[in-house]
This record gives C-alpha cells, structure tokens and sequence, in this order.
C-alpha cells in the first residue's frame, strides 16, 4: 500500500499553474527520485505534502488518512517532515540546538530532546561540531544540519530538497551513504536532486515534471533513456 | 589584474585562510577548487570586501584594496556573485537586474544590457515583471548571475554557480563563462563541478584547510592524482 499519496493535485499561484492534476504515490520503503527542469514544480509539490501551501484542488492521503489541508506542524507529526532548498536553519543557534528543534517534535522534555539530537548527530556524523554555531557553516554542512534536524523528529517518509546541492563527488558520495543509512533505518524517501549521480544511485523509481506536470515516472534505467526527459532535463550528452 | 598577497582570514580565532597568495590575469579564467569548508567562499568575500584581512594584501589593477569597503571595491569592477542566491524578494526580475547596473556610467547602454541577460537566460524574460520571491530555486540563480553581470565588472567572481541547476542549464552556465570571458571579463570562479570547470579555466587552484597546496593549468590538475583521489573519487 502506498504511505504517501497525492490525488489530482492543483497548485495556481495566479494564473499560472505551477502543478497540473498531479498522481503521485510512494510505496512505504521506497526511495523515489523526483527531477525536472528548473521551475518544474518540485519544491511546490513538496510544499502541498507538507502542508506550506494550500493547494488550489486535490487531496493528500498518508497511510490511507486524509491530511488535506493540515498544516506543517500537524503533518510533521503525524510523521513527514521535508528539508528546505534553501536552507532554514537558526543561524544563531548551534548545531546542536538546531537539531533539538526536530527532537522536541517527539521529546518536550528538553533533557530527553538533548540525547536524541546527540544519538542524531552521532548518526549523521556532525557529532564533533555540535557545539558550533551554525551561521558560521558552510552551506553544504548547514544541508547536513537540515537532514539531521529533519530525522530528528522521527518521521516516517522524509523529503529532501536539494540536500547535496555544493558537495563535490567525494563528499557526495559520503552523503549518499548517509541517506541509504537513514534508508536502512526504515525511512521512505522522496528526494529531490539534480545530481544525477545521487538520483541514480539511490533511487528506485524515478518521476519527472516539467512545467508542473507529472511528465513520466519509472525506474531509473528507463528514465536516463526517454527522450523527453532528455530533450526537457538531461541534454544530449545523456543520449547513449 | 588581481593580486591577493600572504592573506590570512580569522573568524575571531579561528584560521580560515593561511597566506593564501595567487594572481589573476586581465583576461584569465581562473578557479578556486577543494572541499567544503577550505575556505573557498571566504577568498572571494575577502576580495570584494565583505570580510577583512588578517594579514596581507589584496592590489587590483596595481591598487591596494583590502582596506576599502565592499561598495568602493564594487566600483572599481569586482563584482561578486555569493553563494546562496541572495536576489531581492520584493522587487522584480527586471528591478533585481538594474540594481546590479546602478553604479554604471553608461545608463544609455543598461537596457542593452537586460536585452544580454534575457538572451541568456530566457526564463528570466518569461518572468520579468515577476516578483523575486516567485521563483523557484534554479531561477533564483541564474537571476543572480545575470545581476553580477548587470554591472559589466572588469572582474567577475562567481561562488558556485551550477548549484541548483538542472544537468542542462547547468552545463550550460559553466559554458556562458567561457562566452563571458571571451568577450573580455575576467573570471574567477568556486565551483564544485570539478572536472568541467577544469576543463575549461587557463588555471587552477586547489585550497585545503585554508592553504594553497596546487596550482596550475586546468587540463594539468585534472591528471594530478592528488586531485583524482581527493575530489573525484576515482
């Protein structure tokens, strides 16, 4: 059964139409790569999931509950919660503190908040930083402290906007390691990448919009050779 | 053209750059290359400005300018485009472009200019009475390339460029800059995009940890096996 499924959705900003009648599900276990050329509606389709926009039409289901209309805080805790493209994290705060505000989603005790973000950061290897304040990062680290913030409040299906936008190929590597970890822990995951290294390698199916509408979906090996997607995303160097 | 001297950045105590010294010709294109948190970012702000050195010196065109304030090195033709995409939110498309012409003499030849940019990059034409805060990450980009351009600089100074961009649009950004530096500006770019910016830049310099630790041309350091292994992962 599908954990996470979108029904026809609509987004209108105006007049224009950033998402068309979109279906899209994602099985539970699943690591769904979403691309799409720049302005395809990607970031807007993870902001109608996740309940930052009202979208125009069309409904959500996860885990067959409908969760139309419910907002952020509300979605994250029924257990889905996203990374934002452009990073938002508390600049003044350390890292530590940051990835507390995604335990505290599960651990209003502010002690039992603390050793969950800690056990976090163990995991996505920021553990000897925790004390750093985040303002002074880089923004490929700043991404990390988004994934960590995110896992931290133990969600069930996570969406990733961009988080290895900045990585050079030996870090890249480090944080595809990193997401089929978080995978292995049982996670779904809908990740949103242009690097299609990352998106071949760790996906299991592939969608791709153009224009915000739902262009193609399928396994990776099918994706690279349709020639839409080629001629819209990929270029003709991906022509075999 | 650029001369950065033995320059050494802290941030309160913390060593961010270490007598950094190298050079960049009228005409060149040159890339800064290495890992996340070499300090790749901080050379840049340091030359336009934004952050202040510790030791050292930074001359362009045979003037010292590590003392002058970002807005006098802006006006001497060092434009810098940061990582991060900073566009104005609540002004147009075509508003975030004239801002970055407004210390340009030659105002007659701005629209020429905007004509340039949308050639360019087509989308930014589409969405031109569009407010900043409507586009979509991608745009965000190549909007604030297009506005570091806007101001027709002597040196350009691109943080990053393709982050964010789709395989397409981001092979050709990294392609424009050729275009750009034929038709006369100089470049100095940080790009993650290793190989195909290596391919392309007349020289290269790898930053570890705050140091040089090699330089040379682009073709040159795509063979070094430092750099296979180190950032390439082969």
């Amino acid at each position: 059964m599908a954990i996470l499924e979108a029904k026809n959705l609509n987004m209108y900003f105006g007049e224009l139409a950033a998402l068309k009648d979109i279906n899209l599900s994602v099985e539970q276990g699943e690591i769904l790569g979403l691309i799409g050329p720049n302005g395809a509606g990607k970031t807007t389709f993870f902001n109608c999931i996740t309940g930052f926009l009202k979208y125009s039409s069309g409904e959500v289901f996860f885990k067959g509950r409908d969760i139309t209309g419910l907002p952020p805080h509300r979605v994250c805790h029924l257990g889905i919660c996203r990374t934002f493209q452009i990073v938002q994290s508390f600049h003044e705060m350390t890292i530590l503190e940051n990835v507390m505000m995604g335990s505290f989603c599960r651990y209003p005790n502010t002690k039992r908040a603390m050793s969950y973000a800690v056990e976090i950061l163990e995991f996505t290897g920021l553990a000897d930083k925790s004390d750093q304040i985040v303002g002074s990062l880089t923004l490929a680290d700043q991404k990390r402290i988004e994934l960590a913030r995110t896992i931290a409040t133990e969600p069930e299906v996570i969406l990733l906007d961009e988080v290895m936008a900045g990585l050079n190929p030996t870090e890249t590597e480090e944080a595809i390691e990193l997401i089929k970890k978080a995978h292995q822990k049982g996670l779904t995951i809908i990740v949103v990448e242009h690097v299609m290294e990352v998106i071949m390698n760790i996906s299991h199916r592939i969608a791709v919009f153009d224009s915000g509408e739902l262009l193609v979906d399928g396994v990776p090996e099918k994706i690279v050779r349709d020639e839409r997607v080629i001629q819209a995303y990929l270029g003709e160097e991906y022509h075999a | 053209m650029l001369n950065v001297k033995g320059v050494s950045v802290r941030y309160e105590l913390i060593p961010v750059l270490e007598d950094v010294s190298f050079a960049v010709e009228e005409g060149q294109f040159v890339a800064i290359v290495g890992a996340n948190s070499a300090g790749k970012s901080t050379i840049l702000k340091t030359v336009s400005g934004l952050v202040s050195p510790f030791e050292g010196s930074i001359e362009f065109l045979d003037e010292q300018i590590d003392k002058l304030p970002p807005y006098e090195i802006a006006a001497k033709g060092i434009s810098h485009v940061p990582e991060g995409r900073r566009i104005f939110d609540k002004l147009t498309i075509r508003e975030n472009l004239l801002v970055g012409a407004h210390m340009r003499e030659d105002q007659r030849e701005v629209e020429e200019s905007l004509q340039e940019m949308y050639s360019l990059f087509p989308i930014l034409k589409e969405r031109e009475s569009q407010k900043g805060e409507t586009l979509s990450g991608g745009e965000r980009q190549q909007l604030a390339i297009a506005r570091g351009l806007m101001a027709r600089p002597r040196l350009l100074m691109l943080d990053e460029p393709s982050l964010g961009l789709s395989p397409i649009l981001s092979n050709k950004v990294i392609h424009t800059c050729e275009e750009i530096r034929r038709k006369g500006t100089t470049i100095l770019i940080v790009e993650q995009k290793v190989t195909e910016v290596l391919k392309l830049v007349d020289r290269g310099y790898v930053l570890q940890r705050g140091q040089i630790i090699l330089e040379g041309k682009g073709e040159e350091l795509l063979e070094s096996d430092m750099i296979r292994k180190a950032y390439l992962g082969l």
